[in-house]
């Protein structure tokens, strides 16, 4: 049974989406460990973090889809969840599956998912109309969602996100395996929606160019935590002039960062993703690491890898979680 | 060549990660041939122990006919795969409780003996070639009974009939007439005239006998006109049929599992409930074609009287409910699309099988016709043929209507219970 929450506050602070304390076990596995994290009004907010790193999980709790194991989820002043019809309404959930009926045409979609949002009549036959011109579909309305190209079933899952005009649209992965075209087309919605219609989005992708492009603000999420928040410029900044992170010896870690500490190249030197790596920062990577190189040789100590980190975002996602993002 | 064997390394692991599917593939015929072994084992049965539950038990009425009836009843109960019961709670079986006995569905079919037949046999007008109102031996039918159950009782009991009725005529006329001819001759010559006079049973039962059969419904049962075999029939695959629709839905729920939309729909403003009533009510509609369509064929092509056509109704209705049901609760119940069907054909054939589908409950052993009870589909034939062949009306059929909506309600719950997203 779905029911109506009265709302958590009366204060409007700006927050469209809060999460606080959230945590999510499945049984020993804590896939979400307590995240506390705010999206505010209008931002295009991304969440990147790797395969299996809790990010579905958080996405899937932030959507209504299940209750957290513990902590409280708010939409606006509304708590959020399974249960809670006022909240999800205000949501606009795009999944990463197809999540489209492929024996419908588009339009029998989107006026299903119309229905289940509570329109009706004219009102849902000028929403039906309007999203397939926003995704670019309004010629191919009638064809069977079967038919369409990966990209343009992407575009029609976004469209039924967007028929109840939600307050916030969470868009899960939307460009995977979509055609350059498409995805043009996607992030040309995503900026539009933002901007034109104050919708504030929630961003989950792999591509770290698309959150660069798209996001005020992005959070990495790595064992079911948030290890890095900012925007992306100031993520970026964080690695100065770039990073070099080797692999070495745990045992030798003291001596290494004694060594290496000293050069005037060198910013700071301090613990990479696991023990047996170091991240330096440097004014310039690439300047840097003929220092480095000579520094450990002249020391006798063994360096295992070595890999200079741009001052990107991938940079900052290898920096904090070790791992690529499409690991 | 290596991509063929990766892909059937890949399906057996996929098999191996759903043992619920592997148990339904491999209990699948185990459960048919067990089921099926104790409904019908004693059909193809050697030597049937006369009395156990295999043999047609045929509940008797003797009253007031005298020695003959024992003798046609002796006979018969001797036979093959007949068990006479002549008594009920210690005393001897009246008339009206071998009727009341197959009107409430105890026994199928029973016997009612005319008082005063041994005494018509001995009427002096018979024995003489006069022309005496014959008796009637009742056969009390009930009407949703095959034939293939009625048949056997029938024939055997005009065979016997003709044999003790016949010989015992044969005796009596003779020795009438002897009296009447030798009375005159000496006592040597008679003994030898009554010795060659024995009969030898080739001439017993030949001729019109005073004696017939009749077949009868019990009281209350409106439907005199008995019907043929596909009449009966036509309720009990009816009855499975509409069950089969459960497949159907497992597959079209884990399609739309499989299809992410439901991952969509969990995410909406929506309860479970309401998808789960959404998802009925295509099918129940689709159930009800079903059935039309059925009583359609069986009306038009093969003549099926469908008697009072609002009970028809309601019935109909409770059972589509019931299936739509089913459907739902397996699919909540099922881990995998492969399970959740190959369950749904188990649950509906086995039901099936004990509910009465394919053959008489009441020619199961006794346990397995209690179990049977526990399943709609006997439930709705009952109901189907309270209707169809015995005439009842909307107060002949409330009490399987009602319990087929418990069974509705029921599955419905666990469905709605049950139910997940993805």
């Amino acid at each position: 049974m779905l029911a109506e929450t009265a709302p958590v506050s009366s204060a409007d602070n700006g927050t469209q989406l809060r999460a606080g304390g959230v945590v999510h076990r499945y049984g020993d596995l804590t896939a979400v460990d307590d995240v506390t994290l705010e999206v505010r009004r209008g931002e295009v907010f991304g969440l990147l973090g790797p395969n299996g790193a809790g990010k579905s999980t958080l996405i899937s709790i932030c959507s209504g889809m299940f209750e957290p194991t513990a902590g409280l989820v708010t939409v606006g002043d509304r708590q959020l969840s399974p249960t809670t019809r006022a909240a999800k309404r205000r949501i606009g959930v795009v999944p990463q599956d197809i999540a489209l009926y492929e024996k419908l045409s588009g339009r029998q979609n989107l006026r299903f998912f119309g229905r289940v949002y509570g329109l009706g009549g004219r009102r849902l036959r000028e929403r039906v109309e309007a999203v397939l011109e926003v995704v670019g579909l309004s010629d191919r309305g009638n064809d069977q969602a079967g038919t369409y190209s990966g990209g343009m079933q992407r575009r029609l899952n976004l469209a039924a996100g967007l028929l109840h005009e939600p307050e916030l649209l969470i868009l899960d992965e939307p460009t995977v395996g979509v055609d350059p075209q498409s995805r043009n087309h996607i992030f040309d919605n995503v900026e539009r929606l933002n901007r034109d219609q104050g919708v504030t989005i929630v961003y989950t992708t792999h591509y770290m160019e698309e959150a660069e492009r798209l996001c005020d603000r992005v959070a990495i999420i790595d064992h079911g935590k948030i290890v890095a928040l900012d925007s992306p410029r100031a993520l970026i900044e964080s690695l100065g002039g770039g990073v070099i992170q080797i692999g070495i010896d745990p045992a030798q870690r003291a001596q290494v960062t004694e060594s290496l500490s000293s050069l005037a190249s060198v910013q700071a030197v301090g613990p990479g993703p696991d023990e047996k790596s170091l991240n330096i920062e440097a004014s310039s990577a690439r300047h840097a690491l003929v220092d480095v190189m000579q520094a450990m040789n002249a020391a006798a100590l063994e360096v295992e890898t070595v890999r200079i980190l741009e001052p990107n975002l991938e940079s900052v996602f290898l920096r904090y979680t070790g791992r690529s993002l499409r690991d | 060549m290596r991509v063929t064997l990766a892909f059937t390394i890949k399906e057996f692991l996929l098999l191996l990660r759903d043992p619920g599917g592997l148990f339904v593939l491999f209990m699948m015929p185990v459960m048919f041939m067990v089921v099926f072994s104790l409904a019908l084992g004693g059909l193809f049965e050697e030597g049937a122990a006369r009395g156990s539950a295999r043999a047609l038990e045929v509940p008797v009425a003797i009253g007031g006919a005298g020695e003959v009836a024992e003798q046609v009843v002796e006979q018969l109960d001797a036979t093959q795969g007949l068990a006479m019961v002549l008594e009920h709670d210690g005393q001897p079986l009246t008339a009206d409780q071998v009727a009341q006995l197959v009107a409430d569905g105890e026994y199928p079919v029973g016997v009612v003996f005319p008082a005063g037949l041994t005494a018509l046999l001995e009427d002096p007008r018979i024995l003489t070639g006069e022309q005496v109102k014959p008796l009637e031996v009742d056969v009390i039918v009930d009407p949703a009974t095959t034939a293939q159950v009625t048949g056997p009782l029938e024939g055997a009991l005009s065979a016997v009939l003709q044999q003790v009725v016949g010989r015992r005529l044969g005796e009596a006329g003779a020795a009438a007439w002897f009296e009447q001819v030798a009375a005159g001759l000496p006592a040597e010559i008679r003994a030898q005239l009554a010795a060659s006079m024995q009969p030898d049973g080739q001439d017993e039962g030949e001729g019109a006998l005073p004696v017939t059969t009749r077949r009868r419904v019990p009281p209350g049962v409106e439907r005199e006109q008995f019907p043929d075999q596909f009449q009966q029939n036509a309720a009990g695959y009816t009855v499975m049929g509409v069950f089969f629709i459960a497949t159907v839905m497992i597959e079209s729920i884990f399609r739309e599992r499989r299809s992410g939309a439901m991952r969509r729909l969990r995410a909406a403003p929506v309860g479970r409930a309401p998808i789960v009533i959404s998802k009925l009510a295509p099918f129940y509609v689709v159930n009800l074609i079903q059935i039309v369509i059925m009583f359609a064929i069986a009306r038009l092509a093969f003549g099926l009287d469908l008697g009072f056509i609002p009970a028809v109704v309601v019935v109909s209705a409770a059972l589509a409910l019931v299936a739509t049901g089913l459907g739902i609760a397996l699919a909540g119940v099922a881990r995998s699309e492969t399970q959740g069907t190959g369950l749904a054909v188990i649950v509906v054939l086995t039901t099936s099988a004990l509910g009465g589908v394919m053959v008489p409950r009441f020619i199961m052993p006794e346990a397995m016709q209690q179990i049977g009870n526990i399943t709609p589909q006997a439930w709705a034939i009952e109901a189907y043929q309270d209707v169809l062949v015995r005439g009842q009306g909307l107060s002949g059929i409330w009490l399987e209507a009602g319990v087929l909506l418990i069974f509705a309600a029921v599955f419905t719950a666990v469905g709605v219970w049950r139910f997940r997203f993805d």
